[in-house]
């Protein structure tokens, strides 16, 4: 097969000495700058493009990449240990995975999120190898409504985010798409809850407002509580990776994820944050226990750890199909393509065939040495947690500063930041859900766009939505997401009364 | 007695200044980019600033201070010290377009800053989705005035330049389109080949690579000449819109205050810096046009498309995103 060949040219160039190096540093730093709050992985690949330029662009792009799945695990490590998000794409980690930590099994949530990436990452090099051309044909049928339906449908799930109580859900989801109109309206300009500060004019951004919620926020309550973590003795390998029934209980959140992940991943726009928080939600939703999520489920690490790793690769089949980026982190590297004087476009894999599949082999090659060095550093970081939390909090305290700073090397985050510390403080002791606030936030600007672009180019006002075959299934789901509830909630409150 | 010792003083002033400039630059510079890492603007600085690193020895730094359509960035540079070791980086956005769309800027754009010298042009092309009928600009526009407000154009955002070129061409032309503002060239560009829209705007840099795979169709550049890019593509003179040039540019300012002795050698060094065979190849690969000036003519361009980006905002009462 023709394919067969290009793929063997592909770890011919991967498999070099000098390149495999360049992996394997990729994907170490993208594992520290995915750790670190704030800097993610656009800022990531930015700062190192520059240290791309003496190299060949084959070598270059591959440790881009590589340090592109290292970030998406590496935001793993603190969602879990600190509750602090490192990146936008871990927000949802927090929620299973810290309780996990709390009860001592911070080392099989560490361990699922790396087997789940390795998996998903895999599948994914094999996706944007075998399938691209087709992927990238259904990512251009998704226009304005489609993504509209798709923002609703994502947002009917904030019930499932944690929270005993639906309505207290919808209630965070309110405040975050009320955050999310602060700023200026896309289409007429007008300044949106501004108050005339230039800081409120690109609206709240919900990094910050994630570091505060989760991190700060923990720490907050974590003060009044003699809490901390309980950790017995020193652990081992063996301790800290996913027992065979954790496994079992993942395999197929791993797959769902997985799947998931890549057809979202390659839609423009959504990208691995939405991926993630899709589907921890189908999760939730398929599990026979949903009672066990928000209370250290390990599918709730599995899933959306596996789909923000597919997401990540998928970002790329625009980029390399159609010279479209998927994400910010892809138009960073596509600028970098062209300042390597490669024309990204239709012609990327006629022209440059051993540019494309030299990424396409080192990517499975990445997802090897991901999973390696992150076992290998599991016990290392779970040993951080046997800090005495009265210097642990300090810390975690630090790193959301520094996090909110260098986000945009801007105070005004900082203090965004502290005064979301707060409000997490009591959305927790009230048992509201921070998590549904962030994702409204999130998908409220995404939402707002794609719902306003699609009333300006169709001829039939809402009717759009509902007459193009895509946008009208994920509308169904949508409503049918509400309704189902409604209708549960309505029955046992007619029983009750009888 | 007095006026003596006051002239002494401007002696010395004036010589510091000249020393200043002689020994300049004695640490390293921070070029502000008020933009995200990554963008056209933040690459093209980073060349430049990459071939004055090694012109001087010292380090030139680049910042990037994003937010608020470039205001938090460029009020940063306002406000820095004026002795040369911060300047800032600009496109046309931040000295002829925020002016004028925002009343309220936290700094004196006419007093905040002086010209150094311009870095690159970049021309825009208008691009039609390939489902979209008309072929040609004089097609368009005939389409255009039969379907008045049918035909729609996307764009990188409200008030971006590349939305205010679309006005000035419905202007020039007497059409009516239906704008849909995206959140940057990318997502425009993808509903575009997939026609969900009909019309875009963008730099030739993110066009060129869809038009000659045939993805799209481009119907004209917006410079005075064509582009080496895309040498088929006529301009829209050529194609017979006239009064409706339009592009973005990228360029170097420094706080107001700071000594002119450095403002010309900086311009000076700009000028060889973007000359360079390797600065050259690198500006023009990305699309743009290599294009250094005094800090006279960087004032005039600035000028120039302030009064013609404004007129277009204030007669179609347009207000920032």
């Amino acid at each position: 097969m023709d394919f067969l060949a290009h793929l063997g040219m592909g770890f011919g160039i991967a498999l070099t000495p000098f390149n495999l190096m360049m992996a394997l540093a990729g994907v170490l730093v993208g594992m520290l700058i995915g750790a670190l709050p704030g800097v993610g992985p656009p800022s990531g690949v930015a700062m190192l493009l520059p240290l791309t330029f003496g190299m060949e662009p084959t070598s270059g792009i591959i440790m881009l990449a590589a340090m592109y799945a290292g970030t998406m695990y590496g935001g793993t490590i603190t969602s879990v240990l600190i509750n602090t998000p490192g990146e936008s794409a871990s927000v949802v980690t927090c929620i299973d995975g810290y309780q996990m930590a709390l009860q001592g099994r911070a080392g099989p949530a560490l361990g699922i999120a790396a087997i789940g990436s390795f998996i998903a990452g895999t599948i994914g090099v094999v996706l944007l190898m075998l399938v691209s051309p087709l992927l990238a044909r259904w990512a251009l049928s998704f226009g304005p409504p489609e993504s509209f339906a798709l923002m609703l449908l994502g947002l009917t799930t904030v019930t499932l985010l944690g929270g005993e109580d639906p309505l207290k859900g919808y209630i965070s989801m309110v405040l975050g798409l009320m955050l999310a109109m602060v700023g200026f309206d896309i289409i007429s300009g007008e300044a949106r809850y501004g108050f005339g500060i230039p800081e409120m004019m690109d609206g709240v951004d919900f990094l910050p407002v994630a570091i505060g919620l989760f991190g700060l926020g923990e720490v907050l309550v974590g003060a009044e509580e003699k809490g901390g973590f309980q950790m017995k003795g020193t652990p081992r390998l063996r301790d800290v990776l996913p027992s065979l029934a954790d496994w079992a209980k993942s395999k197929w959140s791993i797959a769902r994820g997985t799947v998931l992940g890549f057809a979202v991943g390659v839609l423009p726009g959504a990208g691995p944050t939405v991926a993630s928080f899709l589907s921890y939600t189908v999760e939730k939703r398929v599990s026979k226990t949903p009672e066990r999520f928000g209370k250290g489920a390990i599918e709730g690490v599995a899933a959306p750890e596996s789909a923000n790793n597919a997401a990540a690769t998928a970002a790329m089949v625009p980029m390399l199909t159609l010279g479209i980026p998927g994400s910010a982190t892809t138009a960073i590297m596509l600028g970098g393509l062209m300042m390597w004087g490669l024309r990204p476009g239709p012609m990327l894999f006629e022209k440059n065939p051993e540019f494309v599949w030299g990424l396409i082999a080192s990517q499975y090659i990445a997802n090897v040495m991901l999973l390696v060095a992150s076992t290998v550093l599991i016990p290392v970081f779970v040993r951080a947690l046997r800090i005495p939390y009265s210097i642990l909090m300090p810390l975690i305290i630090l790193f959301c500063v520094t996090g909110a700073y260098s986000l945009k090397n801007n105070v005004w985050d900082v203090g965004q930041m502290l005064v979301f510390g707060v409000v997490g403080y009591f959305m927790k002791k009230l048992g509201y859900s921070p998590a549904a606030l962030v994702l409204a936030l999130v998908l409220g600007p995404l939402a707002e766009r794609a719902l306003r672009q699609s009333l300006i180019i169709s001829d039939t006002g809402v009717g759009i939505f509902f007459t193009r075959p895509i946008s009208a299934v994920l509308m169904a789901l949508a409503l049918a997401a509400i309704a189902v509830p409604l209708a549960k909630w309505l029955r046992t409150l007619s029983r009750k009364r009888v | 007695m007095k006026l003596s010792r006051l002239l002494a003083c401007a002696a010395l002033v004036i010589s510091m200044g000249e020393s200043l400039a002689q020994s300049y630059p004695a640490k390293p510079v921070t070029f502000i980019v008020p933009f995200p890492p990554g963008g056209g603007t933040d690459i093209s600085a980073r060349t430049v600033a990459a071939k004055l690193t090694q012109m001087w020895g010292q380090s030139v730094i680049a910042e990037n201070r994003a937010g608020a359509a470039g205001i938090l960035g460029t009020d940063a540079a306002a406000k820095a010290r004026p002795d040369g070791y911060t300047l800032l980086i600009v496109n046309v956005g931040i000295t002829s377009i925020n002016p004028t769309l925002y009343p309220k800027l936290p700094y004196d754009p006419d007093k905040a800053f002086a010209p150094i010298s311009l870095i690159c042009e970049l021309p825009f092309v208008l691009m039609a989705s390939p489902s979209f009928k008309p072929g040609s600009v004089k097609e368009l526009v005939a389409f255009a005035k039969a379907n008045p407000g049918k035909v729609t154009f996307a764009s990188s955002g409200q008030g971006g330049s590349p939305h205010l070129t679309a006005e000035i061409f419905q202007l020039a032309t007497g059409t009516r389109l239906t704008h849909v503002p995206y959140k940057g060239g990318g997502p425009a560009m993808t509903d575009l080949m997939a026609g969900h829209v009909d019309l875009l705007f963008a730099s030739v840099l993110e066009g060129s690579g869809h038009i000659k795979a045939g993805k799209l169709k481009g119907l004209a550049v917006t410079h005075a000449k064509r582009s080496p890019a895309l040498p088929d593509v006529p301009t829209l003179a050529e194609a017979g819109v006239k009064d409706a040039e339009s592009g973005s540019w990228i360029a170097l300012l420094a706080p107001a205050a700071t000594p002119t002795g450095i403002v010309d050698k900086v311009a000076a060094d700009v000028k060889d810096a973007v000359s360079a065979p390797e600065v050259r190849e690198k500006l023009i690969a990305q699309g743009a046009v290599p294009q250094a000036s005094t800090p006279k003519e960087l004032q005039g361009l600035i000028d120039l498309d302030r009064s013609r980006y404004g007129r277009i905002i204030r007669e179609k009462g347009l207000k920032p995103e």
